[in-house]
This record gives C-alpha cells, sequence and structure tokens, in this order.
C-alpha cells in the first residue's frame, strides 16, 4: 500500500479513536465523580431511601461545593434497583420550594416547584420513582417518573429557600414542613 | 507486524490525547468558558446547571467542581471571580456591589472562597432578595470586605487570596432567560484604599 495512504489511514483512525476514548472517558469521569459525592452523603451507606435533613449551611459544610446558604436542603440518595419509591411532601407557602431527581451523570430529569405543585397538587405531593424498566402504574394523584437506565441509584433533593436566615420564627415553620417529607418503599 | 505495532501507536497516541483533553478542559478557570453565556464580569451555563442535553464537557465539570444544579427554567446560577472592570477579585481589597432587582422571583448573592462560604464572627455569607435593604428607588448595595463596613455587609473574615461571587436567580423570568448577555446585573466595584 502507498506509503501516504497508509500515514492518512493511521491520521484518521487516531482521531477516530481520540474521540472515542475522549467521549468515554469523560463520560466515565462524571459517573465517579458523581457517585463519589453521593457516597460522602451521610445516608449512602445504610440509609438509601431516606431523607438526610439538613440545618441552614455555614462554613464548616463541606457535603456539596458552592451551596446555597439560604436554602434548607433534604436529601436522599434513591435505590430503585429492586422496587419502586413514593415520595410524600408537604408544600409550604411563601417561600421557593422544589424537589429535583438528580441522574449519575448530573442531569436534573425531574423538577416540581411550589408553584406547579400547588396549582396542579395542592398542599401535598406525592411521587413514585420507579426504574425504567418498571411496570408501575400510577394510582390516583400520583406523579410517575422513571430513572434513567443508568441512574437508577442517585439523588432526590428538596430545597426549601428560607427568605432571612435572621427570623428563626420561620425557619422553624419552615423545618416543621422540611421533616414531613418522608420516602416509603412499594413492595410487591 | 507493522500494521500491529501502527495500530497499538493509534491507540496510545489517541488516549493520550484524549486524556490531554479531558484534564485540559477540567481545569477550575475553565469552568465557565464552554457554551457560556456572558454579561459583564458575570457568566453563566448557557445551557442550564442540570439540563439533560449539556454537554458531556460540562457535566463532567459540574460534577467536579459545584454539583447538582437545576435546568435554566428553574435555576440560572451567575458567577464571577473578577471585579466589573476585570480585576480578580481579592479577599485583601473592598467591595460595594451595587444592583437592582432582576427578571426573577428570588436572588441570593453570595460569596465563596474555594466553592465554600468563608468563615466569619456573623456566619454572614450572603444576602438575597428578601434581606437586603433598599434604597428609595428599591435599588440595594451590599458591600464585600474583611473590615466591617455599614449597611448589608458581608465580611471575609481572615481569608486571603482570591473569592468568587454567585449570583443565584431562582424562576427566572423571560428576560433573564431569552436576554441574558443584556440584562442589567449587580456592578462589582473595588474601592480604593486610602
Amino acid at each position: 500500500m502507498n506509503i501516504v495512504l497508509l500515514i492518512i489511514v493511521w491520521l484518521v483512525l487516531t482521531v477516530v479513536l481520540e474521540r472515542v476514548f475522549y467521549i468515554a472517558g469523560i463520560s466515565g469521569y462524571t459517573y465517579y465523580l458523581t457517585d463519589r459525592r453521593l457516597k460522602g452523603f451521610p445516608t449512602y451507606k445504610d440509609g438509601k431511601n431516606t431523607f438526610w435533613h439538613s440545618p441552614l449551611l455555614t462554613s464548616a459544610s463541606r457535603l456539596v461545593p458552592a451551596p446555597t446558604p439560604h436554602a434548607l436542603n433534604s436529601a436522599c440518595i434513591y435505590d430503585v434497583r429492586k422496587h419502586p419509591i413514593r415520595l410524600k411532601a408537604s408544600v409550604p407557602h411563601g417561600v421557593y420550594w422544589s424537589v429535583t431527581f438528580f441522574a449519575r451523570n448530573q442531569a436534573c430529569y425531574f423538577t416540581l416547584n411550589d408553584i406547579e405543585a400547588q396549582e396542579k397538587y395542592g398542599d401535598e405531593v406525592e411521587i413514585v420513582l420507579a426504574g425504567s424498566q418498571s411496570g408501575y402504574r400510577p394510582q390516583g394523584r400520583e406523579i410517575f417518573v422513571q430513572a434513567p437506565g443508568l441512574s437508577r441509584v442517585g439523588l432526590i433533593l428538596i430545597r426549601t429557600v428560607v427568605m432571612d436566615p435572621a427570623d428563626k420564627d420561620n425557619i422553624a415553620r419552615v423545618v416543621e414542613v422540611q421533616r414531613q417529607a418522608v420516602i416509603e418503599p412499594i413492595e410487591n | 507486524m507493522i500494521y500491529l505495532l501502527a495500530t497499538i501507536a493509534s491507540i496510545l497516541v489517541a488516549a493520550g490525547f484524549a486524556y490531554l483533553e479531558i484534564r485540559y478542559k477540567m481545569r477550575p478557570a475553565r469552568l465557565r468558558d464552554f457554551d457560556a453565556i456572558k454579561n459583564g464580569n458575570w457568566s453563566t451555563s448557557r445551557r442550564g446547571e442540570g439540563n439533560r442535553e449539556a454537554r458531556r464537557i460540562h457535566r463532567a465539570r459540574i460534577a467536579k467542581h459545584t454539583g447538582f444544579g437545576m435546568d435554566r427554567s428553574e435555576a440560572i446560577y451567575w458567577g464571577t471571580s473578577v471585579d466589573s472592570s476585570g480585576r480578580p477579585l481579592d479577599c485583601g481589597s473592598d467591595y460595594v456591589i451595587h444592583g437592582s432587582d432582576p427578571d426573577t422571583r428570588w436572588w441570593c448573592l453570595s460569596v465563596y472562597k474555594d466553592l465554600f462560604f468563608i468563615p466569619n464572627e456573623q456566619d454572614r455569607y450572603s444576602y438575597s432578595k428578601t434581606d437586603v435593604q433598599r434604597e428609595a428607588d428599591n435599588s440595594w448595595t451590599i458591600r464585600v470586605s474583611a473590615k466591617e463596613k455599614p449597611g448589608d455587609w458581608i465580611p471575609l473574615g481572615e481569608a486571603a487570596g482570591g473569592f468568587t461571587l454567585s449570583f443565584r436567580c431562582y424562576n427566572p423570568g423571560a428576560s433573564m432567560i431569552e436576554h441574558g448577555e443584556t440584562i442589567e446585573l449587580p456592578r462589582v466595584i473595588r474601592e480604593d484604599r486610602p
């Protein structure tokens, strides 16, 4: 074979391989970094599918970089590999509130905020999260969400914004609502 | 034999370049460079921190440097590490941040060093739309300094070196989502010490 043609073929092959390695590497690295961060949550090892209710964060907080200083966060490492789960939460009034589901590649694949929740579902919401192959059929007012195939373990985050961190009465009221969020398994 | 060696060389060269490309793009300084909306000294992700269609490299950078951001329709995260003149933010300087409410349901301006809050006696790391003091024209001023300042003041404590500002906007309005490059954002002015 002509040597010039060989060099061209080699270069094309190398460029194609570089793109393949790059895409595989950056995707795998994202999953690795997210998994490492999820493992840092207090409930990762023994408390999957339970909420960990965080107080207002301070300079000592190291769980998540660049945290929101005005937010009370409720975090849950979900695991729907064996069965779906049901999230029940109260929606507070007069503050920003949202529930978000995160995949292991950082994609936020479900979001519901207080305005949408109150318009569509009232002051209580029930969200069922299942794996992508689940045959679960939602009942009543349940919101049904399917986790992406590679994210049957991931993160649920409820953010409740405290409008003024100095307003202790308001914080106490918001904390009371925050702690009403629970996860329960849906067994067959 | 020559074909086998050429194939092995191709794999090694490709893997090496892929590794270098990932390392280069993952540097903290590149966090907001790609696919970013820029507005003066502020910038934000064009597709949103948690957007499902975000580029792989953007999601990888989010995983490494911040984590678990929401889509642009829910929250827009503006950030800067320089003042409005382009000079790096420095804990040894005093800053006045002046602005008015942008088109968003709620905002919060916070200070970070190495992505975490700066320890200070007041435990004050931010001000928001609902707790900032306002002028007669509804504008507001926040001071960022190690030295105590009148009014709304975010202390820099004992920190040294650079710091960053984050301006989070929850439930942004249409003008912020569609015209992020031209909306009015807070001005960050370094005050010269006497």
